[in-house]
């Protein structure tokens, strides 16, 4: 409409509109200054992985396009991956959306650029994230629309109608910790503009767990609805809610199958039921239902009649988190059903073999229509790949959705990055290394799901690491041997009530002492070899919360999961080692102040918090040893909104730090104080990371990046670098380098134009790792190998340079470089260089000298222009301190660089020179008729100055490897060996260097020589013919044509003597 | 008083401004941003001077382009200069750093980028007779900033996504995806530092990286702008005539 109405308008208009849009946007008006996402989000971030052990994954869909697979994977808490390669490469689609947790994933069958993705998921751990509803792609996943189902928190799955793409099922499974309305099978006529409850559970405890579709008569859809309960304490699977459903009419009416009308079926009640109808064959139909005799159900009449077929342990345990079954699309007895091993049957589900060495706890299955042997699945452990029907698999080890329960680092330089994940171990990683932290830059180093891991702090030697329940070891960090020393209960006493992420801590007074809480607090300080109970049981004790092994409904299950009225977090007091702050999973708040003799519980003192709420994060004030920090999580309860408090007088009174549109989104799990700024506060929620530069008035999210919004359930500090370090669950570790600039940040600098800030910038040794892994594989950054200046800009820097200049300590140019342009804060990065040799022309390119000797460590100056403002800052450059060379060594290296720099800079100039006498010998050549003599001569100068260039430079072109060599080749080969090794050059080295330089003067001399003996004469002839006379000219003159501005001199070395 | 026309006019401005956004509106607004369709359209050639900086290695480069869709690239070290070049019909490069100076065809994968890269006006103008589709996508972030967000699918199915400065209309981000062989390349590339040349507004700086990996990004800044400078179309023909096509 518009675009036609546009075309016919006359240009005048256009031209009008134009100016005046033009000229209103010339001065942008600046905005009121605000503390939002973009002010903080212009600090880099880089996510060091690990795909290793990558993470849960819930749900896969995939169309084979002619042999070409694109893939759409979702995760438990990483959002949604789709690969154009079949798994060669992945594009996370779906950061921007306000959730990550994937429960279902459907591409259109009939037009695949539509695709569906339910939010939540729905294999029910007690770890599990929530959705947000239902979302539609109409773009193959680039871009996504909610639309519906916000409240449903938990989606099993869609099924399109493969002959009309706007009539879609959802089965949503509902709130998993409290009653709620938007559960069941909903269904949408208009591609999801509205949404009817086709199928309602029978209570406010029942969701849709399964839906299966009749692929030839899509009216005939099969349902499994599941009453369900979790609590903190508790878990229930099955009740009156649950059943199987069938309707053949596309879900307006529905009919309940059950051993009254479905002959075979088992007796009621039912917990989760699996469901799959045979795509090849639509009247068989496997359910494996969950009862008092739970089992694999077939039926062959589309549900009228059913045989009981297996019912071996793996194909009955744990139904909560293993029922799904995957049918061949070709043949009807060879179905997949998840399970701790993927299990096969291919002999109608009469009995099931476990498919070979995949992670384990497989949730989704996608086989490839056009090529069953081709198999996708989906475990805790990540994405695997089959091409043998699914009887062997590969690892895809490219997708980083890491679930992360807590993080740890050392002190090595690059400092270590210990965790632990769900059901993926403990591990220790690089924060940093020379080509990329891949894959195998981590290593494990126990079992189990992990959570706390710590590095003994009195024997870098050992690290302490658990898995779930309590079971703390200590790992010798170089044989792996690992010794278990978990505290054991006393004489007739019950169990110790370990939670499943128990609660590990560090003294930050004494070096090695460590803590463990059960319902007591434990204490050690001879690494484990005695504990010491240093309190009464600090939870509520209430034993109605500790019937564990009554929990899972009609399947028991009791993995630790439920483990309950234990201690979830302990925090020493670094200003008073007497004073430790202790949060239980109940509620209770408690408090030493004499060394663990008296405890005080202060939840109570807590206005506007509800009774029994999880404490996720107590953290001691790290200035104050009367401040405390707390979050509590409340969505157990089913309220998902954060708590979080301050204390200032040890818990007598607390205030809130979640003001009225606070913005903070999520239950919160974590809370910490900056190490340097009290003011500056980190929170951790369940959808991102919020930053607050004033003690918790107001909060902003970090988006940098595309840094998406994912639980961030732990976060530390590093004391020397000022690094954040974030543990995801759901996308692994993330580091912000170097946080000063957010300790900068005040209300009084926010309002200034520009603000430029000091900075440090280590000169990290040159080093070569790794090895090329492929396409397939994941790879994060390394930390910032170039000086990396930080500045603030109130608002967006549209118009106009934005200039900024290095200058050396004697005040002349070094660099000019491009910065980022955001408002907020903002990063330049500079190599430290000065600029590369000038190298002279030849055969190839001497790549070892395209880069700049490196500036000696000193002070040097950042100047910001902006507009007519002009900022200066004071840039730190200083030796990597893993260097094992002095001063002296490297003002060695540097001078013996900046020589050979000068050199290569004086060759180029010869170089410059003979092909100056060169062509111009034969330019004029050409003039003079054949037979003169001053033609020969001029032949013969000029051949003779090709001659001398041959000496100083490979000649031999072509492309081949000719392997020619002289002087320049040898000459910079040196050059580059002295640049990238920052201590003092070998002897040979700079011998060599001598000896370079000295063939090259005896060139220059000849070249010299050539000019003095034959120019005089030539140009007395040239002038008698009237042709120009052939110039030579001075270094000086040629350098001033070859000296860029801004940019350092060869001239200028000396200058760095000075510096420190 | 004002005429009629002159009414029109102001009406249809503030329609722009008064109403929900739409593809056109902005791309309208973008482009008076710029400086005006009737300037735009009034260029011939465009020849930048580039200053390159990427992970410590620095280079200039020359960037030329030509009415109807003709670009030429090239860099130069030590005295040596790479050239990628499309002349509308073929693209070719020369490579000189390993000792083969010869011109050769550049591989089918890569020339995609060129030939996009050589659309003189770029995917919004005229963006129907060229057989793009543009679609509003609302407001987005840039790390965490508010932008206006414009998907623009080309002919050939490569999507670029624009992000416009919501003041000023002028872009600050754009990620593209190009389909290679039925696969993809992702890049983001973040401008500003905007100055008028010839009453033309051109971003002076500007960095790109493949998606995913910022910290490999390759920053360029402008050094000059020289429009409707004289360049000869034979500037960016292939020297010596491109192997034929097997039959």
């Amino acid at each position: 409409m518009f675009h036609r109405h546009f075309r016919s308008l006359p240009a005048v208009l256009l031209i009008m509109c134009a100016a005046s849009i033009a000229g209103a946007q010339a001065q942008p008006t600046p905005r009121p200054v605000k503390f939002d996402s973009a002010t903080i989000s212009g600090l880099s971030i880089r996510n060091i992985g690990s795909a290793t052990m990558s993470g849960r994954i819930s749900a896969i869909d995939a169309v084979d396009e002619n042999g070409k697979i694109t893939l759409f994977v979702g995760s438990a808490s990483g959002g949604v991956w789709k690969s154009l390669n079949g798994g060669t490469t992945f594009t996370p689609v779906f950061d921007k959306q306000g959730v990550q947790s994937i429960g279902a994933l459907t591409v259109d069958p009939s037009n695949h650029k539509i695709v569906w993705v339910g939010t939540g998921e729905s294999w029910m751990r007690n770890s599990v994230s929530v959705g947000d509803g239902i979302y539609k792609s109409t773009d193959s996943g680039e871009n996504w629309t909610n639309v519906g189902l916000k409240d449903s928190e938990h989606i099993a799955r869609i099924l399109v109608d493969p002959g009309d793409s706007n009539t879609v099922y959802a089965c949503a499974t509902g709130h998993l910790w409290d009653d709620s309305e938007e559960r069941g099978v909903y269904k949408t006529s208009d591609g999801g503009k509205t949404w009817r409850k086709v199928l309602a559970g029978a209570n406010a405890s029942t969701g849709c767990a399964m839906l299966s579709m009749n692929a030839q008569e899509p009216k005939i859809i099969y349902a499994a609805m599941w009453d369900f309960r979790r609590q903190g304490w508790t878990f229930r699977s099955g009740g009156p809610g649950s059943g199987l459903f069938k309707s053949t009419d596309g879900g307006e009416h529905w009919t309940e199958l059950d051993k009254s009308n479905a002959q075979g079926l088992p007796d009621k009640p039912y917990g989760r039921i699996g469901l799959a109808v045979a795509p090849s064959k639509a009247n068989v139909v496997y359910a494996m239902v969950e009862s008092k005799q739970s089992a694999l159900y077939r039926s062959n009449d589309a549900g009228k009649t059913w045989s009981k077929l297996d019912a071996s342990q793996y194909v009955v345990w744990r139904p909560f988190y293993f029922a799904n079954l995957v049918v061949d699309p070709k043949d009807e007895n060879k179905l997949f059903k998840t399970d701790l091993p993927l299990l096969v049957s291919t002999n109608g589900g009469r009995s099931f073999s476990a498919t070979a060495n995949a992670h384990g706890d497989h949730h989704t299955v996608w086989i490839d229509p056009g090529n069953p042997n081709i198999v996708y699945t989906g475990d805790d452990g990540g994405l695997w790949g089959s091409i043998d029907g699914g009887l062997r698999w590969m690892h895809l080890m490219n997708l980083p959705v890491s679930q992360f329960y807590h993080v740890s680092v050392d002190n090595s330089d690059p400092y270590h990055v210990y965790g632990g994940l769900q059901d993926n171990s403990s591990w220790v990683g690089d924060s940093s290394y020379p080509g990329g932290i891949t894959n195998s830059r981590w290593e494990n180093l126990y079992g189990g799901d992990g959570f706390w891991a710590f590095e003994d702090t009195a024997d870098p030697n050992y690290v302490y690491v658990e898995s779930q329940g309590g079971d703390i070891a200590r790992i010798n960090r170089h044989t792996l041997e690992g010794r278990n020393i978990k505290p054991q209960p006393e004489y007739k006493e019950k169990k110790l009530r370990f939670n499943w992420n128990t609660p590990i801590h560090m003294s930050p007074n004494e070096k090695g002492t460590i803590y463990i809480g059960a319902q007591f607090l434990f204490r050690s300080r001879d690494h484990g070899q005695s504990w010491e109970r240093i309190s009464p049981d600090l939870t509520t004790n209430d034993p109605e919360k500790q019937k564990q092994e009554e929990s899972g409904g009609i399947t028991v299950d009791n993995s630790a999961a439920e483990m309950y009225t234990s201690i979830y977090s302990i925090s020493e007091s670094p200003k008073n080692g007497q004073l430790i702050w202790v949060g239980t999973d109940d509620g209770n708040l408690q408090i030493t102040r004499d060394g663990a003799k008296h405890w005080i519980n202060v939840a109570g003192n807590i206005a506007g918090l509800p009774k029994n709420s999880w404490v996720s994060y107590v953290s001691a004030g790290l200035y104050n040893p009367g401040t405390a920090y707390a979050t509590f999580d409340r969505h157990t309860f089913g309220d998902l909104k954060p708590y979080v408090y301050k204390t200032t007088d040890y818990g007598a009174t607390w205030t809130s730090l979640v003001p009225q549109d606070s913005g903070i989104r999520g239950y919160a799990h974590v809370i910490k104080e900056d190490t340097v700024d009290p003011n500056l506060l980190f929170l951790g929620t369940e959808f991102g990371l919020w930053i607050s530069i004033d003690g918790g008035k107001q909060w902003a999210q970090y988006k940098g990046r595309g840094f998406p919004p994912v639980a961030v359930r732990d976060l530390v500090l590093h004391p020397r670098t000022g690094d954040l370090v974030l543990a995801t669950h759901g996308r692994g570790i993330w580091i912000i380098d170097d946080i000063s600039p957010l300790r900068a940040l005040t209300p009084e600098l926010m309002a200034k134009d520009a603000v430029l800030f000091d900075t440090t910038a280590v000169q990290y040794m040159a080093a070569q790792g790794g090895w090329n892994e492929g396409d397939a594989t994941f790879a994060g950054a390394e930390r910032p190998q170039e000086a990396v200046i930080r500045y603030y800009q109130r608002s967006r820097h549209i118009f106009g340079d934005l200039k900024i200049e290095v200058f050396g300590p004697d005040g002349k140019l070094l660099d000019t470089i491009a910065g980022s342009k955001h408002r907020g804060l903002n990063t330049a990065t500079w190599s430290m260089r000065v600029r590369a040799p000038i190298v002279p022309p030849a055969a190839s390119a001497a790549f070892g000298a395209a880069f700049g000797p490196r500036v000696l460590p000193g002070i040097y100056t950042i100047k910001m222009t902006k507009g007519d403002q002009v900022y200066t800052s004071k840039l730190k450059a200083v030796t990597d301190p893993r260097a094992t060379y002095t001063l002296a060594d490297r003002r060695a290296q540097f001078d013996l660089a900046m020589k050979l720099h000068s050199e290569l800079g004086r060759m180029s100039y010869a170089v410059d020179s003979i092909i100056n006498v060169r062509d111009s010998a034969a330019s004029r050549m050409g003039k003079i008729p054949e037979g003169d003599p001053l033609r020969a001569a001029l032949q013969q100068l000029s051949q003779q100055a090709d001659a001398l260039r041959s000496r100083i430079v490979a000649t031999k072109e072509g492309g081949a490897v000719t392997g020619e060599e002289r002087i320049r080749e040898y000459m910079t080969s040196v050059y580059a060996n002295v640049i990238f090794y920052e201590g003092r050059p070998t002897n040979s080295l700079a011998a060599r260097a001598d000896a370079l330089s000295r063939e090259l003067q005896d060139v220059i001399h000849d070249f010299d020589q050539l000019t003095v003996q034959q120019l005089p004469n030539i140009n007395s002839e040239l002038q008698k013919k009237q042709l120009p006379p052939i110039q030579t000219f001075t270094q000086q003159d040629w350098e001033k044509k070859h000296q860029p501005e801004g940019s350092a001199q060869p001239g200028g070395a000396p200058a760095f003597r000075e510096i420190d | 008083m004002i005429s009629k026309r002159n009414l029109l006019a102001v009406l249809f401005c503030l329609s722009i401004g008064a109403s929900a956004q739409t593809a056109d509106e902005i791309i309208q607004k973008n482009i008076a941003a710029r400086g005006g369709l009737e300037k735009l359209k009034a260029v011939t050639s465009v020849r930048q001077t580039l200053a390159i900086e990427q992970m410590g290695f620095k280079a200039t480069a020359t960037d030329e382009r030509k009415r109807p869709n003709f670009t030429r690239t090239s860099f130069t070290i030590q005295g040596m200069t790479a050239v990628s070049a499309y002349d509308g019909a073929s693209g070719w490069r020369i490579s000189p750093f390993q000792g083969k100076k010869d011109p050769e065809l550049i591989g089918e994968d890569e020339l995609k980028s060129l030939q996009e890269q050589a659309d003189f006006d770029g995917p919004l103008i005229d963006y129907q007779s060229k057989g793009n589709t543009v679609e509003y996508m609302g407001v987005d972030q840039v790390d965490g900033d508010d932008a206006y967000k414009l998907k623009v699918t080309l002919k050939n199915g490569d999507i670029f996504y624009y992000y416009f400065d919501p003041d000023t209309y002028l872009e600050i981000q754009r990620e593209s995806q190009i389909f290679v062989r039925g696969s993809m390349r992702e890049s983001v590339t973040q401008m500003g530092s905007y100055k008028a040349v010839n009453g033309i507004m051109f971003p002076f700086s500007s960095e790109s990286w493949p998606k995913g990996n910022p910290q490999t990004g390759a920053k360029i800044t402008v050094q000059k702008i020289e429009l409707n400078v004289p360049v000869d179309d034979s500037d960016f023909k292939m020297p010596g005539a491109p192997a034929s096509k097997p039959k």
